[in-house]
């Protein structure tokens, strides 16, 4: 019985397993391969050119790499933690019972739902010239001159950080508030008879109850982020002079519009490092401090 | 722990696999093995707004109807439709037999040996029906690799009405141009002297190289080899940010991206415009405050050339085939359709001469000179890539983080080594 349930099993993941293999292993170990050669479109006919680590010694030296690749992390780093805190917050109010509750959860949702690029758009609007943002500023006699937004390296990466935070923290609440749901009501009537305030039965049955939730959700929006790139095409196209260019808009770049693919798998592939080394450190600290 | 890594192995690399993708587009092909005179070839056209492109190919089956079109719709953007087209035939897909390409792509696609050369297909005197810009952008090395259906270029626009309140003439030079908007939005007030669009895109560089033409700069020689002028592209990277200190241009400009500028040109907000042929519909309409006003003719100098056309795969296999449709979808009858569906400008003379069509579209002549003063960007395998090396430089210098003479001396420094 054991063993024919187990051959089931395996025979119901067959076709996701070739899924896999096919869509992202394939062009995962392809991308690695590229990345040692020179490859070139407008060379494609004289074909390939072994260069060993030539285009990582290159990135290395790629003052550019380096400035996308900070901007990548800061975004990441900055935007990830105000979801969390937020998101928590969110979560936190969803998961009390109040009037209209469902409608509540359905309309956090929304930001999330609406397509990334339409969000871009939208917000591209807000911070423009004349957008609702200056003149609301204007209107409480912050600024006397209309700020620009999106032209300013500072206020533009402000500018996307907001956009961003607004359109994942959704994502972020609703993971954790399933997270929430899960804890016993009983836990809490306890505390509460031991003494226990608020805050400190956030902290001592709240948190450590919702740390693999949580480690899981951060981990998810810590991938997503890392790649983001619709949103700031459609906000700056990477503008000011390139300061707000994330490593996958790098990529992207130098791999199809300019067609120098060699280079541009070299990219995608030290960004995957980067990524999977980020994943691991989290996944391991998480593993160590909380049992659940 | 273990599963957990393998979970995140595989989330990740989900997640950062770039290519091989593609759009999941394999077209199931007929090889025409049933029938030799029956084939199917795959087109991958321009958005088919108004149906423009599904009743050219409906045209084309009713007249060849042995050839089946089986007609893709490329994304919005051109640089995802080089993405797409890119991903195909850098596989050496046969999925591809015909396309619709950007005038940019031609260098890129000839020197990569992906598209063939239409000459042998083409009947004597056939080409000397297009106009000779749009055309020139599809012949490298004495071949023609592509037939133009689309015609555009980079064109001046200007207020009729505010020129003749103060008596100006239609500036020759981008001096004048300046100092006239300047002068008139001044003394209208609350308005600016020039609009365009000069957030980090390819229309950034182009209104670099519109400037920089003027002094006579140039970029590539025939031999693709860089001829750059370090201190032209100083000046000129040096004037573009006066313009904005100045304020001699609408403030954000470097924010603006075509449909912002458009709608201050469509607001009254501008006296001198530089938008691309496409801005004469929009800036006329019903809707905008200067229908009638907004006047088009050439800018100072040059104006970029832009516009589509179409180019058959190498790696096709019905080639003769796809020669067909492309010769179609170029030929009079298809860019009437166009023109009258969805405002697409004519790259062929007779066009422009129609009676018919002129009555309808009375604003048509104007574009041809517009069209005969237009100029190619620099014809080079790498232009994706020295465009993009100048938009970030380009950007640098008018958002105020870099001297214009720093920046042009990384343009000239990275370009050459790309070129070398």
């Amino acid at each position: 019985m054991e063993r024919k349930s187990r051959k089931a099993g395996y025979l119901m993941l067959f076709p996701s397993a070739l899924l896999i293999l096919i869509l992202i292993v394939y062009p995962a170990v392809n991308t690695v391969y590229q990345s040692f050669f020179e490859i070139r479109t407008q060379t494609a006919a004289l074909g390939p050119r072994f260069v060993g680590f030539g285009n990582y010694v290159k990135a290395f030296r790629d003052e550019h790499f380096w400035d996308t690749l900070w901007w990548t992390l800061i975004f990441t780093a900055v935007s990830v933690f105000l979801e969390l805190i937020i998101g928590m917050g969110l979560a936190l109010m969803m998961n009390r019972k109040i009037p209209g509750q469902g409608l509540i959860r359905t309309a956090v949702l929304i930001p999330w739902a609406i397509p990334t690029i339409v969000s871009g758009i939208v917000w591209t609007q807000f911070f423009s010239q004349n957008g609702v943002i200056n003149s609301t500023l204007a209107a409480f006699n912050l600024i006397k001159e209309p700020l620009n937004w999106l032209g300013n390296e500072w206020l533009a990466k402000l500018s996307i950080l907001i956009a961003d935070v607004w359109k994942n923290t959704p994502y972020m609440s609703l993971l954790l508030l399933s997270g929430l749901l899960t804890i016993p009501k009983d836990y809490y009537e306890a505390a509460e008879i031991d003494g226990a305030g608020k805050i400190r039965c956030f902290i001592s049955i709240t948190l450590p109850l919702i740390k693999a939730t949580m480690s899981v959700t951060v981990l998810f929006r810590i991938i997503s982020a890392m790649r983001v790139y619709d949103l700031i095409v459609a906000m700056t196209a990477g503008g000011p002079a390139g300061r707000t260019e994330t490593v996958s808009m790098y990529a992207i770049n130098t791999y199809f519009t300019y067609g120098n693919t060699g280079y541009g798998a070299t990219l995608s592939v030290l960004m995957l490092i980067i990524s999977i080394a980020i994943s691991m450190l989290f996944v391991d600290s998480l593993k160590t401090k909380g049992s659940v | 722990m273990m599963k957990k890594k393998v979970f995140a192995i595989l989330a990740l690399t989900a997640s950062m696999t770039l290519g091989a993708c593609g759009s999941g587009n394999k077209n199931v092909q007929q090889e025409g093995s049933k029938a030799p005179e029956s084939v199917t070839i795959n087109y991958y056209g321009r958005p088919d707004d108004n149906g423009v492109e599904s009743t050219i190919v409906t045209a084309f089956e009713k007249e060849y109807p042995n050839i089946k079109v089986n007609y893709v719709e490329l994304p919005d953007s051109s640089n995802d439709r080089l993405k797409t087209i890119n991903t195909v035939l850098q596989a050496g897909d046969s999925s591809i037999d015909v396309f619709a390409g950007d005038v940019i792509w031609p260098p890129i696609f000839a020197s990569a040996g992906w598209v063939i050369p239409l000459d042998e297909y083409l009947h004597e005197g056939e080409l000397d029906a297009y106009l000779p810009r749009p055309l020139s952008a599809f012949q490298i090395q004495e071949k023609t690799w592509g037939l133009p259906f689309m015609a555009d270029a980079g064109a001046l626009y200007y207020r009729k009405d505010l020129l003749e309140k103060y008596g100006k003439e239609v500036p020759q030079t981008w001096d004048e141009l300046v100092a006239v908007g300047k002068e008139i939005a001044e003394q209208e007030g609350d308005m600016s002297g020039f609009v365009s669009y000069w957030k980090p895109n390819e229309s950034l560089t182009s209104s670099m190289l519109e400037f920089y033409w003027e002094k006579g700069g140039e970029v590539v020689d025939e031999n693709g080899k860089c001829v750059l002028d370090e201190a032209k592209l100083a000046e000129t990277l040096a004037e573009m940010r006066a313009m904005i200190d100045n304020k001699a241009v609408v403030s954000g400009i470097e924010t603006f991206d075509t449909k912002a500028s458009r709608n201050v040109v469509c607001a009254g907000g501008a006296v001198f415009s530089r938008d691309w042929l496409s801005g004469y519909g929009p800036f006329n309409s019903e809707e905008s405050a200067v229908a009638g006003n907004m006047e088009i003719t050439v800018l100072p100098s040059y104006g970029c050339l832009g516009g589509w056309g179409v180019m058959v795969s190498a790696y096709s296999k019905n080639k003769e085939a796809a020669v067909e449709f492309a010769r179609y979808r170029a030929n009079y009858e298809s860019q009437l359709t166009a023109c009258e569906l969805v405002d697409i400008k004519p790259t062929l003379r007779a066009a422009y001469e129609d009676q018919n069509l002129a009555a309808r579209k009375p604003e048509l002549p104007k574009y041809l000179p517009v069209l005969e003063a237009a100029k190619p960007r620099p014809q080079s395998p790498f232009y994706a890539e020295i465009s993009g090396i100048m938009q970030l430089e380009i950007h640098s210098v008018i958002t105020g983080m870099m001297a214009p003479e720093k920046s042009a001396a990384n343009i000239v420094t990275k370009v050459s080594e790309l070129l070398q």
